[in-house]
């Protein structure tokens, strides 16, 4: 075998290597930007810092693949390139898996609470981008994301999906969930009629 | 010899000294021909690269990363895969085949895709699927169909914790058929497509995570060979 020819074969399998490294760093980034550019469609607004769902799952509906028909989901999308971002949600006061999840975009889960390492009730969570800062006020929880864009996904087991009345009182809780740039002014959350 | 011609790649000496210069220069190089120009050489090299990629990419895919087997069940705990490498594989994988999942403290993920005797589970066919309460706060166990919800006249995808109905010892069967059965009937639809379970665990318990091979889990069995 000639030297170019193993110089070649030598090439290739460094520059194919390369790619394929490539590949497996950008491919989640390409697939959260597939799904939040989904979302901003369905909205018919721009993505960021918007919150929807919360309806239970059904053949069709299920964009996510291998989605659980057993989950009110929120799905949402956090951009705290300018300030931070607020979100605002409610525990539930029953035994019911619940729980908040942020990722970045690259789809790595850097941040969840569940409702069994909070209390029940109002939960303030602050997302702040990489570099900023926020000072703390009242029960405000801050999390640091180490993207400036990302995904909120928010939980809620529903035990029984045929219990209408289940569903009904999940499915109020969760949908009063809200996200927000932080200097927007929004409602008090210990006001439960506040955030409709 | 380096001499570029019109033919956009070198007049050099072929390797065998049996192809013809006159070559697609593709070819010629990996013919082991004639000794292209280095810029043919680059292209080609690149566009190999590049095809060489994306087929590791997605066989890479399309089989499993590191996973801990329990029987027919497949887990991926979060925890103990690392860094570097294989956590971009890890997660590569994870976006293609459960974006946004959730840690394994808060949901792990057992999977199927064949029955206990090891055979791929097929929606045309029936199967029992035979166990116990798993050791966690609340279970799911769910039916996909090339990964999404199986549309049925039950509007049914999964049983649960709660939902299941169980015998006077505490345990359960659960009947995956796409015909109607009468008790704990998961229905499959349609008898073409892949076939998955899910069975998820919601705040497992510490022996859950520390040792997910050792937990009991549900047997899978051909409905024929249950009774």
């Amino acid at each position: 075998m000639s030297f170019e020819l193993l110089r070649w074969v030598a090439l290739t399998l460094v520059l194919a290597g390369t790619f394929l490294l490539v590949a497996l760093w950008r491919f989640p980034s390409a697939v959260t930007k597939i799904y939040v550019r989904r979302f901003g469609k369905r909205l018919g607004t721009p993505p960021w810092n918007q919150l929807q769902g919360g309806a239970l799952l059904h053949p069709g509906t299920d964009h996510v693949v291998r989605s659980s028909p057993d989950i009110l989901n929120m799905f949402g999308v956090y951009d705290v390139s300018a300030e931070p971002a607020r979100v605002r949600c409610f525990v539930p006061d029953w035994d019911a898996y619940w729980s908040i999840s942020l990722y970045a975009w690259n789809t790595e889960n850097f941040y969840v609470l569940n409702d069994r390492m909070t209390k029940p009730g109002a939960l303030e969570l602050i997302i702040v981008g990489p570099g900023g800062h926020h000072q703390k006020k009242g029960n405000e929880t801050v999390v640091m994301a180490p993207t400036a864009r990302g995904v909120i996904v928010l939980r809620a087991v529903v035990k029984n999906r045929e219990d209408t009345e289940e569903v009904a009182r999940m499915q109020e809780l969760v949908q009063r969930s809200t996200i927000t740039r932080y200097s927007e002014t929004g409602e008090d959350p210990s006001n439960p009629r506040a955030a409709g | 010899m380096n001499i570029l011609t019109d033919t956009g790649y070198d007049e050099g000496v072929s390797v065998l000294g049996i192809v013809d210069s006159t070559v697609n220069p593709l070819w010629a190089v990996i013919a082991l021909g004639d000794t292209p120009s280095i810029g043919w050489q680059i292209v080609g090299s690149v566009l190999t690269a590049l095809l060489l990629a994306v087929f590791s990419f997605r066989a890479l895919m399309r089989r499993q990363p590191p996973h801990i087997e329990n029987g027919c069940w497949h887990c991926r705990l979060d925890l103990p895969f690392g860094g570097g490498l294989l956590h971009l594989y890890n997660r590569a994988f994870v976006a293609a085949h459960g974006m946004f999942a959730l840690r394994s403290p808060e949901t792990v993920y057992f999977s199927a895709a064949v029955d206990s005797s090891g055979k791929p589970l097929q929606c045309g066919s029936s199967y029992c699927i035979r166990g116990r309460d798993p050791d966690t706060r609340w279970w799911s166990l769910t039916a996909y169909k090339n990964e999404h919800l199986i549309p049925n006249v039950l509007n049914r995808y999964s049983f649960s914790k709660t939902t299941i109905g169980r015998g006077a010892d505490g345990s359960w069967q659960i009947y995956l058929s796409p015909r109607h059965q009468s008790e704990n009937w998961l229905p499959t639809g349609e008898p073409n497509g892949k076939l998955t379970l899910l069975l998820r665990l919601y705040n497992p318990s510490p022996a859950v995570l520390s040792d997910p091979v050792t937990v009991e889990l549900p047997q899978i069995l051909p409905l024929e060979k249950a009774s």
